[in-house]
């Protein structure tokens, strides 16, 4: 599932919701339609990639890794072939502050991608990357969205066309479309008739 | 489990600031002033070594309690520490007794390390480590752990800059809890000795942990021990109840 929407949409909000961190429908103005579209979520087996920004600079991958493994019982991995799986090649327990970008944006796609989880969340998982990095991070994903269910939300429609999934566009605080464009012009022209209301 | 978990990752986050490193650097610079400001001899002497040691690790431990507990806070907001530990299968009140368990870690290791340095610096100046400093020291680290759980329950009503106020506030007040109900027993106003007593009894009273201090009969040691774990659970529990109703956001 693809999420589509303007700036405080309510993507982000939706996100949390099903992550569990809202108290209840009742948090935030947006939730009492939105908890209604909102698609059923195993938290035990959820792989989530939030923004970069939350990724510790202290700390490393193999940290990380560490308190996933522990709180979903996994005994044997191996941190390299993770991070392999994402095509980084690094030491483990090199800081992440010393990580470009679009490294901390893979990492973090290992990290969602760890245990196996029937669930894959990602939160505009190419925000603030170059149109190479884009292209990079997108292209792995688009190679991934057949093995297991994604909800991802993301401002690049082409991606979202691209990702052949069900595309659900949000606007203040409603889903005002869900389905599966015939092409690409179709999903830009939904996307575009839902412009948010401009206000002073 | 998952609580130790986290608390693992809680510290590893925390002990990774340069912040940590300052700390140390704050402890070495504060017991070397302590000896060089007084006359070693005379400090031997009249036993003022271990009031020097006693008086500069004891603010250190309850700055650190504020300190840390302020940096959890802002890890946890502004940081989004809580993402990853509640997206690895811990629930609100794992999350928040490992946040209580890091602060009680990160003091305890405090005083481990002054206690090893005590131990050979009062070996070297003085007769050695005795009992009552060490009791004296570890009633310190219980206060400054004490101070540090009230911060972090403060957080969650209030923001992070407020609850370190607040916290402060109340630890000047809780700490003069005792003289303020001994002053109010000699006065006949009935409204000084109710603000005393709602000032020892209910808000925490961080007399209990000075050796000094006007307070219970029997084992003081005990009574601090019981007292520490009792109003750390009713912390928990207070920080718990508001918790759980917390929307989890970043920023």
């Amino acid at each position: 599932m693809i999420l589509l929407g303007h700036n405080g949409a309510g993507k982000s909000t939706l996100i949390n919701y099903l992550l569990g961190f809202y108290p209840s429908s009742a948090s935030h103005p947006y939730l009492a339609e939105l908890s209604k579209d909102a698609p059923s979520v195993e938290l035990s087996s959820v792989g989530y990639a939030p923004e970069a920004a939350l990724l510790d600079g202290g700390l490393s991958a193999a940290d990380y890794f560490e308190l996933l493994a522990k709180n979903k019982k996994i005994s044997v991995y191996s941190v390299d072939t993770e991070l392999s799986k994402v095509g980084l090649k690094i030491d483990k327990n090199q800081k992440i502050k010393k990580y470009s970008k679009g490294m901390k944006q893979r990492l973090l796609l290992a990290l969602s991608l760890f245990g196996d989880p029937k669930t894959v969340i990602l939160d505009e998982p190419t925000s603030g990357l170059d149109p190479f990095g884009k292209e990079e991070i997108e292209g792995y994903l688009l190679g991934l969205k057949d093995e297991r269910k994604f909800i991802v939300s993301t401002h690049s429609l082409e991606f979202a066309y691209k990702f052949e999934s069900e595309i659900w566009i949000l606007k203040q605080g409603m889903v005002v479309y869900k389905g599966r464009p015939d092409s690409f012009e179709e999903l830009q022209k939904i996307f575009l008739e839902n412009r948010p209301e401009q206000t002073a | 489990m998952r609580a130790l978990n986290a608390c693992r990752f809680i510290l590893k986050s925390i002990l990774s600031e340069r912040a940590t490193g300052l700390f140390i650097v704050l402890a070495v610079i504060f017991l070397t002033l302590s000896l060089s400001l007084s006359d070693i001899n005379i400090a031997v002497k009249y036993k003022l070594l271990e009031d020097a040691l006693l008086a500069s690790q004891s603010f250190i431990m309850t700055l650190s309690a504020v300190f840390y507990a302020f940096l959890m806070m802002e890890k946890e907001r502004k940081g989004g520490i809580f993402v990853f530990i509640f997206v690895g299968g811990c629930n609100r009140g794992e999350y928040l007794l490992s946040q209580f368990m890091a602060l009680f870690t990160l003091i305890s290791l405090i005083l481990a390390a002054f206690l090893a340095v005590d131990a050979i610096f009062l070996s070297v100046f003085a007769e050695g480590i005795n009992e009552g400093f060490l009791s004296r020291l570890t009633l310190s680290a219980l206060a400054s752990s004490l101070l540090g759980f009230l911060t972090l329950t403060l957080s969650r009503f209030v923001s992070n800059t407020n609850s370190v106020i607040y916290a402060i506030f109340l630890f000047f007040i809780g700490s003069g809890a005792d003289e303020l109900m001994l002053y109010a027993s000699e006065e006949n106003s009935i409204a000084a000795k109710a603000l005393s007593q709602t000032v020892y009894y209910l808000l925490p009273n961080f007399s209990f942990f000075d050796p000094l201090a006007i307070t219970v009969a029997f084992s003081k040691e005990f009574f601090a021990l019981l007292y520490f774990g009792l109003y750390g659970s009713l912390l928990f529990f207070a920080a718990h109840f508001k918790f759980k109703k917390e929307v989890l956001r970043v920023g």
